[in-house]
């Protein structure tokens, strides 16, 4: 697994179950890499930016973000697009785990530039398998360290 | 048409030329033919005058050399004068008798006054009417006179001193030759009295007149002695004299050898027309004369008739001028009248377009003052003309549009374009708003300035009622859109996300009942099994039917939300004039429990009434008040204040609190169907109340918004439209 484990997986999530289900999940499939929950939209801006605390992420290390859309506070849509303008985490891969498969939803995240969208489907064998390949793209993925 | 102006009620120039041609030709022909006339009589006159004197002098003349031949034929025949001779050398009475006798014949036969025979001497020899026996002393300067000629000799008329009467005598000298030569011995004279024939000759006229005659003077000396009787003066006969200087009189310039007609002054100091003629081979003058005045009198007779044809004539034409003119004068009357008339007929349309108009019609003055307004306007802004024409335009004109009507009249007198309209509001006695259409013609003076405005005002507002009621009814719909919208984003969302934890888990307890089941039929002991089989009952399987049992619970919660949402879009919405007090009096009597719970001290103040659906507005202030309670800051006591104010045709309510406020960036996201901030924090709820009262203040047309700070409280700001009822004043 060399290097490719040392990523830190960054997973913006409000909802307690899906967490368990997506952590679980690709803990079966071998992703074994160290994971940081936020429970909104803000909690993952404070990791990057700190927003008046210190900021959670450490130099040198290499992040890949599972971010959910439909957050409190703060939508998963803004925090990609306040990521993506900023060239420090521009090219941090983000893959966009949401319940909705609104084309429109779709279209507006890759315009912004996320790496993936990947959609959750209610029947949980869908939902394994669509893990099963975010595990295998999360092995193959290029992340870069900060 | 030509509208009549002053000058064409004058007679036309031709007529006034053409009139004035004939007045003057006529002026001219008449003078003319008067002065023709005059001259005419005049040498009429004159040539009859000087006829009467050259037939006169002639006759005169005439009778004078008869009684030369008389004298003549006595002394020629051959008795007579050798008898007188030979009776002067032997006087014998027989002879004498005979003399005596033929000279009573000559006497007779001649009609003399007497005839005689004189010696030498001057003494009376032998007499016919004879008394005395000398001649007097004027009668013997005559005889000398002819003694010394030695012809007969016609004398002067004289004065007789000795019969104090006028003579004139024929003397003819007799002759006898003797021895010294020829010798006057005697001489006869026949006595001529001019009362007999010569005074009526001079005196008889061919005419009747009353001032004509003719009179006969002679020159002695520097004096003109008049020789006759005059007919006018009587006594005159060798008694009036008029010296030569006196050129004016006519008698002196006869004798200064003038003939032919002369005007002057007669002796009476008359004015005359006279002739003068001379008698030939006399000392004698005959002047005939005519008193001017009567001699011109059928010429003023005459001239009186001219000057009064003329002056008939010149009548005739100025009368005729004044019918023409009067004439005209009735055509320019009628034309004025007909004129007056139109005029009265286009007020009286005017009037009655004004007074019975469907629109608003107005005049006002330049200041903006109302001068005469129709009973139409009145209707429309719903004053009486009277309070009407105290007021001015922009008084009534809603506040909103004074700016835009001062910008519109100004380009309307700086444009010159007399017409233009646009809308705007009025604001009508009872307080209302009346929508119109305005249409300001300037109306300018003679000289082009503007002197008032003609402003015609068209009710529009059921026009403007119906453009609202479609803006509202556009914005009901893009709020219908926007609420479709929501929901497709919260089902595609948030129905989901439980879902997934239900099948999940779901997949995850059919995973631990197969591990449970393997395990029971494992060899394994009891003991083992047991402690095997333990976690999996006692944490696994309750853990996963939790989140099973919260996603059912969130979806029934998601459900009855979404139920609660198309509720209120199915429910019939019933706008209605609200009394707010009442309505937060028991909208507050409802959560009397969870304000007394959250010790929260509310003051209401006083509510204007506003226009919307009584239930809904009563179930977003219910959510306003709950939210305010839910959201309080437990280290602070909670106040809640109500308030409303009225700002045009609309209600500003405030919901004022003191809890825990809303952090700016997050302000917006509270109205989103379904949206919470803090899903896991102590106030439990779906994400619906600010949501529901966003949707019901825009279905009562109204508008939400809050203004709030982190740990101080939220102000809620709801606008809602101002009871109708009251807006519009009872006016249907």
């Amino acid at each position: 697994m060399k290097e490719k484990n040392e990523v830190i997986i960054l997973l913006a999530e409000d909802d307690d179950g899906h967490v368990e289900l997506i952590t679980s999940t690709l803990h079966d499939v071998g992703i074994l890499n160290e994971v940081m929950r936020f429970r909104d939209g803000e909690e993952a801006l404070e990791f990057f930016y700190g927003n008046g605390k210190k900021p959670g992420i450490k130099e040198g290390a290499s992040y890949l973000l599972l971010l959910d859309i439909r957050m409190p506070k703060v939508d998963g849509v803004q925090v990609l697009e306040r990521l993506k303008g900023d060239p420090r985490y521009k090219k941090m891969p983000v893959i966009m785990l949401t319940t909705t498969d609104e084309p429109r939803e779709i279209e507006r995240c890759h315009a912004l530039g996320c790496n993936s969208y990947v959609t959750k489907p209610i029947a949980f064998a869908d939902f394994v398998d669509k893990l099963h390949r975010l595990g295998l793209f999360i092995m193959v993925i290029e992340v870069p360290k900060l | 048409m030509d509208r009549p102006g002053a000058g064409s009620y004058r007679m036309p120039l031709a007529m006034w030329l053409l009139f004035g041609a004939i007045f003057l030709s006529f002026l001219v022909g008449g003078a003319f033919f008067y002065y023709s006339q005059e001259r005419r009589i005049r040498e009429d006159e004159s040539q009859k005058l000087l006829s009467i004197a050259e037939l006169k002098a002639e006759e005169i003349a005439r009778w004078r050399s008869e009684r030369i031949g008389d004298a003549t034929v006595a002394l020629s025949g051959p008795f007579f004068s050798a008898a007188v001779k030979q009776w002067l050398a032997t006087p014998d009475p027989t002879l004498a008798a005979q003399i005596t006798e033929r000279l009573e014949s000559y006497r007779r036969g001649y009609r003399y006054a007497s005839a005689f025979i004189v010696d030498a001497e001057g003494h009376i020899r032998l007499s016919a009417g004879m008394a005395e026996e000398h001649i007097s002393l004027e009668t013997d300067a005559f005889l000398r006179i002819s003694l010394r000629q030695g012809r007969p000799f016609l004398s002067e008329l004289y004065r007789c001193s000795v019969h104090n009467a006028v003579h004139l005598d024929v003397i003819a000298p007799l002759f006898s030759d003797t021895t010294e030569g020829r010798r006057a011995v005697a001489a006869l004279i026949l006595r001529v009295d001019p009362n007999e024939f010569l005074y009526p000759l001079i005196q008889s006229w061919p005419e009747q007149s009353i001032s004509a005659e003719t009179l006969l003077v002679r020159r002695d000396g520097d004096e003109v002695v008049f020789l006759n009787e005059l007919r006018l003066k009587k006594g005159t006969a060798l008694n009036l004299r008029i010296p030569i200087s006196r050129f004016d009189i006519p008698a002196v310039r006869a004798v200064r050898g003038e003939e032919g007609i002369i005007e002057g002054l007669d002796y009476r100091g008359v004015p005359v027309l006279s002739a003068l003629k001379q008698i030939p081979a006399s000392s004698w003058y005959m002047v005939a004369k005519i008193d001017s005045a009567e001699a011109f009198s059928a010429w003023r007779f005459r001239a009186g008739v001219i000057i009064g044809g003329l002056c008939l004539v010149v009548y005739i034409i100025f009368s005729l001028m004044g019918f023409f003119w009067h004439i005209q004068r009735g055509k320019q009357y009628k034309e004025l009248l007909e004129l007056e008339k139109k005029e009265r007929e286009g007020e009286e349309y005017f009037r009655a377009t004004f007074e019975q108009s469907g629109v608003g019609v107005s005049q006002v003055a330049f200041g903006g003052r109302f001068m005469k307004v129709n009973p139409r306007f009145c209707e429309i802004v719903g004053y009486s003309s009277e309070e009407l024409l105290q007021k001015s335009f922009p008084e009534i004109t809603h506040p909103d549009d004074r700016a835009a009507d001062k910008i519109y009249i100004q380009k309307i007198l700086e444009g010159g374009k007399a017409v233009s309209s646009r809308e705007k509001r009025y604001i009508r006695k009872d307080g209302s708003i009346v929508w119109s259409n305005v249409t300001v013609t300037v109306v300018r003076d003679a000289s082009g300035a503007p002197s008032y405005f003609l402003p015609v005002v068209e009710d529009i507002s059921s026009r403007k009622d119906l453009e609202l009621a479609r803006e509202e009814l556009m914005t009901s719909l893009q709020h219908k859109n926007e609420e479709m919208e929501s929901i497709l984003y919260a089902a595609s969302h948030d129905l989901r996300s439980p879902l997934v934890n239900i099948q999940g888990f779901s997949d995850r307890i059919r995973r631990y009942l197969a591990e449970l089941d393997r395990i029971l039929n494992a060899q394994i002991s009891a003991s083992e099994m047991c402690e095997t089989a333990a976690p999996i009952i006692r944490n696994n399987i309750p853990k996963a039917l939790g989140y099973v049992t919260a996603g059912t619970d969130k979806m029934d919660a998601l459900v009855s939300g979404l139920l609660k949402l198309s509720r209120l879009g199915r429910a019939t919405h019933t706008p209605e004039p609200i009394d707010m007090n009442e309505l937060m009096r028991e909208t507050l009597d409802a959560l009397k429990f969870q304000t007394q719970e959250a010790r929260a001290v509310v003051t209401v103040g006083d509510l204007p009434s506003c226009w919307g659906d009584r239930r809904e507005i009563g179930q977003a202030f219910s959510n306003l008040v709950d939210n305010a309670i839910k959201y309080r800051d437990p280290k602070r006591p909670l106040t809640i204040t109500v308030s409303g104010t009225v700002m045009g045709d609309r209600v500003t309510y405030t919901v004022a609190d003191t809890g825990i406020g809303i952090k700016k960036g997050h302000q917006d996201q509270i109205w989103g169907l379904f949206s919470r901030l803090d899903p896991g924090g102590p106030v439990p709820g779906e994400g619906l109340g600010l949501a529901l009262v966003k949707r019901i203040v825009q279905r009562n047309r109204g508008k939400a918004w809050l203004e709030s700070e982190q740990g101080k409280g939220t102000v809620f700001y709801i606008v809602l439209p101002q009871d109708r009822t009251i807006r519009k004043g009872g006016r249907t």
